[in-house]
C-alpha cells in the first residue's frame, strides 16, 4: 500500500534517512521520541515537504509527488493542523462533500452526533477532545483506502482515546484491504490497535516487528550483574542498568523460560520495550 | 477547486459584521460626490478580503493540513485571484447601483465614459494588490508578508513620484490633452494591458511560490 | 463471541483463542458451520491487533477445526468423535501431567499421588 525507500530530508541539526512498509490490510504504528523524525516523515508522504533522496511508492504506484486522485484516497490527521477554527462544522461538511466525491455525509453527521460534536459553533472555541475526534471523523467518511494519523489521541483522556480507537476499527472493518499508518506516544493504543509497528529515532528506523511477537515472544529478564556470565546471551537484545543489577531484553522469551527455570522473566509491554531500546545497550 | 471556493466563502461568512460598515463608507463617498473613489475603494476591498482568506488559511499552522486535501497547488493560487475578481464583480455591481440610484436622487447622473474609466481603474487597483500581497502573503507569511507589500507599494509610489517629478511639465500635459482628446477607447487600452501584465505576473509569480513552498 | 483473554499471562493470546474455540467446539457451543467473527471485528471485541487473531484462526486451519472461505469469512469444521475423544484425552493428560509437576515439586512421591487419585475417584 504504501513504502518508503530511504527517503532523506535534511535539516540544520537532523537528517532523516526512513524506510518502511505499509501492507494492505494492516495498522501500523510509528514509535519514537519527540523530534525523532515522526512528523517529517509523515509530511514527506503527504506532499507537504520534498525530500533530498528516496522513493515512495504509493498505492502500488512510484513516485514522490501526490496526484489528486491519490489525495481522495488518502486521509489524515496531523497533530498541530487542522480545518481553519473560523469554520464550523456545518462548513466542514460542505467543503468535504465539494472535495471528496466519496463524501458520505449521512456516517459524518451520525458519527458527530454519537461523539457530541456541534455543528454550528466555530472549531476554535472546540475542546481540545473535539478537534481531534472531528479530524479523525473526516478522515474517515470519505472512503478513504489509506490513513495517515500523526498522533491522533494526543492529549486526550481514556474515554476519548477509546472513542478514536473504536471508530479507526470500525473504519478497517469496512474494506478488509484498506490501511492505517499511526504515530503515538501512547503505547497502550498501539499495543491494542497496531498489527505492526516501526521504531524510528535520530531520524532513521531502528526496529520493526509484529505486536503480536512482541507480546508473546519478547520477555524481561531481570537478573543481578554476577548471573549475567552464566546466561546464554545469543537471544539477549539489549541490557539496562537497574538498582537490583540489570534487564536484559530478549526475543526468544520461551528458551529462556525452559532453560532457566528460576529466572525471573516478565512480560514486555510496550513502553518497557520502548525505553529499553533507546535507552539500552546491545550486548 | 470548488472546495476551495467553498471554503473561502464560508471564512468570508464569519465576517459579515464587517460588511454594515464597508457599506456605509461607500454610500458616504457617493453622498460626498466623491463617485471615482467609491469605486477605487471597493476595489482595495475586494483585493484585501480576498486576501484576507490567506491569512485565515495560515491560521494556527492550518497550512500543512489544507494543503492534504485534494487539490493541486495552482489551484490554490487560482481561487485567490477568482476569489478577488468575484468579489470585485459584486462590488462593482453594488457600487454601480448605488451611484445610479444617487444620480437619480441628486439629479446629477454620472455619464457612463467617467463611470466606465472609474471602473477600470478601481480594477488596476484591486488587480495591483492581488498581485502584490497574494506572492508576497504566500511567501512571506502574513506577518512578514504586510511588511513586504507595504514596502513594495511604498516602492511603486516612490517611482511613480519620482517619475511624475522628473518627467518634463510638457509631456504630462501633452498626456492629459492626449487622453482628453482621443477619447475612452485609448484609455481603456492604456489600462486593460497594465492590468493584464499585472495579472500575470503576479500569477505566474504566485504560482512559482507556491510549487517550492514546504509546509 | 464469548473469549476471554489474559493479556498479563505468559501463554500467547493466540493460543489463548485457540484453547478457548477448542473448548466451545467440545462443549457444543459451536457447530459445525458456525461462523467465527471477522479478524477484525474479534480484534476490536478482544482489543487485541488483527494479526494476532488471524494468527489463531491459521493455527485452528491447520488443526482441521476451521476453514476459511475467501471472502466470506471462517467457518467452524466441527472434528470427527474420535478426535474430540483424543482432544478431551489429551486435556485429561495435560492437566495430570501438570499436577504430577507441582506434587513433585511439593515433595509428594508418585505413590502418594496414585493413592490420593484412587481415594478421589472412589467417591
Amino acid at each position: 500500500m504504501l513504502k518508503l525507500n530511504g527517503i532523506r530530508k535534511s535539516y540544520p541539526g537532523f537528517s532523516l534517512d526512513c524506510s518502511l512498509e505499509v501492507l494492505p490490510g494492516r495498522i501500523t504504528g510509528l514509535i519514537g521520541a519527540n523530534g525523532a523524525g515522526k512528523s517529517t516523515t509523515f509530511k514527506a508522504i503527504l506532499g507537504l515537504i520534498r525530500p533530498d533522496g528516496g522513493e515512495i511508492e504509493l498505492f502500488g504506484r512510484p513516485g514522490t509527488s501526490l496526484t489528486r486522485q491519490d489525495r481522495r484516497r488518502i486521509g489524515s490527521v496531523l497533530s498541530d493542523s487542522g480545518f481553519s477554527g473560523y469554520l464550523t462544522v456545518n462548513d466542514v461538511i460542505r467543503i468535504l462533500g465539494a472535495f471528496y466525491p466519496d463524501f458520505s455525509e449521512d456516517s459524518f453527521r451520525r458519527g458527530c452526533g454519537e461523539l457530541s460534536i456541534p455543528l454550528n459553533k466555530q472549531i476554535k472555541d472546540f475542546s481540545t477532545g473535539m478537534k481531534a475526534k472531528l479530524k479523525v471523523l473526516a478522515a474517515i467518511n470519505h472512503g478513504a483506502r489509506l490513513l495517515i494519523l500523526d498522533e491522533p489521541t494526543a492529549g486526550l483522556d481514556v474515554l476519548a482515546r477509546q472513542q478514536i480507537t473504536d471508530l479507526l476499527r470500525g473504519f478497517m472493518e469496512e474494506d478488509e484491504e484498506r490501511s492505517i499508518l499511526v504515530s503515538s506516544h501512547i503505547s497502550n493504543d498501539l499495543e491494542q490497535l497496531c498489527d505492526d509497528f516501526y521504531m524510528i529515532d535520530c531520524g532513521s528506523i531502528v526496529f520493526h516487528e509484529d505486536t503480536d511477537r512482541l507480546l508473546s515472544d519478547y520477555a524481561f529478564i531481570k537478573t543481578e550483574r554476577a548471573a549475567l556470565s552464566t546466561l546464554d546471551r545469543s537471544h539477549i537484545l539489549r541490557v539496562m542498568d537497574e538498582p537490583y543489577g540489570c534487564r536484559l531484553l530478549t526475543d526468544q522469551r520461551q528458551y529462556y523460560i525452559d532453560n532457566y527455570p528460576r529466572l525471573v522473566v516478565e512480560r514486555a509491554s510496550m513502553d518497557e520495550f520502548i525505553m529499553i531500546m533507546l535507552k539500552g545497550e546491545k550486548l | 477547486m470548488k472546495g476551495l471556493i467553498i471554503k473561502d466563502i464560508c471564512l468570508l461568512k464569519s465576517q459579515k459584521n464587517t460588511m454594515p460598515v464597508f457599506l456605509l463608507l461607500m454610500l458616504w463617498f457617493v453622498l460626498m460626490d466623491n463617485i471615482s473613489f467609491v469605486f477605487i475603494y471597493m476595489g482595495m476591498m475586494a483585493a484585501l478580503l480576498a486576501c484576507g482568506t490567506l491569512s485565515y488559511d495560515e491560521f494556527d499552522r492550518g497550512y500543512s493540513f489544507l494543503f492534504t486535501l485534494p487539490f493541486e497547488r495552482r489551484e490554490y493560487v487560482r481561487s485567490k485571484f477568482l476569489l478577488g475578481f468575484a468579489l470585485f464583480a459584486a462590488g462593482a455591481l453594488a457600487a454601480c447601483l448605488l451611484v445610479w440610484a444617487a444620480g437619480l436622487i441628486k439629479g446629477n447622473p454620472m455619464p457612463a465614459e467617467d463611470a466606465a474609466l472609474s471602473i477600470f481603474s478601481a480594477f488596476l487597483t484591486c488587480a495591483l494588490i492581488l498581485s502584490v500581497m497574494i506572492p508576497m502573503r504566500i511567501r512571506f507569511g502574513s506577518e512578514q508578508g504586510r511588511i513586504v507589500v507595504f514596502a513594495v507599494f511604498a516602492g511603486l509610489a516612490a517611482l511613480v513620484f519620482a517619475a511624475v517629478k522628473l518627467l518634463p511639465p510638457s509631456f504630462t500635459e501633452g498626456l492629459y490633452s492626449f487622453s482628453q482628446a482621443n477619447g475612452l477607447l485609448v484609455i481603456i487600452f492604456g489600462l486593460v494591458v497594465p492590468i493584464a501584465v499585472i495579472i500575470l505576473i503576479g500569477y505566474a509569480l504566485s504560482i512559482k511560490i507556491i510549487n517550492k513552498k514546504e509546509f | 463471541m464469548k473469549i476471554i483473554i489474559n493479556t498479563q499471562s505468559m501463554i500467547p493470546i493466540y493460543e489463548q483463542i485457540t484453547t478457548a474455540v477448542r473448548r466451545m467446539i467440545i462443549s457444543g457451543e459451536l457447530r459445525q458451520n458456525d461462523p467465527l467473527p471477522s479478524v477484525r471485528a474479534l480484534s476490536r471485541e478482544l482489543r487485541i491487533s488483527a494479526l494476532t487473531v488471524k494468527k489463531a484462526y491459521d493455527s485452528l486451519e491447520e488443526e482441521g477445526l476451521a476453514a476459511t472461505i475467501h471472502g466470506k469469512g471462517t467457518y467452524i469444521k466441527a472434528p470427527d468423535a474420535a478426535r474430540m475423544l483424543e482432544e478431551r484425552r489429551r486435556e485429561i493428560e495435560n492437566g495430570l501431567s501438570e499436577l504430577a509437576d507441582r506434587a513433585a515439586l511439593y515433595g509428594i512421591s508418585p505413590q502418594e499421588l496414585r493413592q490420593m487419585l484412587d481415594i478421589i475417584t472412589e467417591e
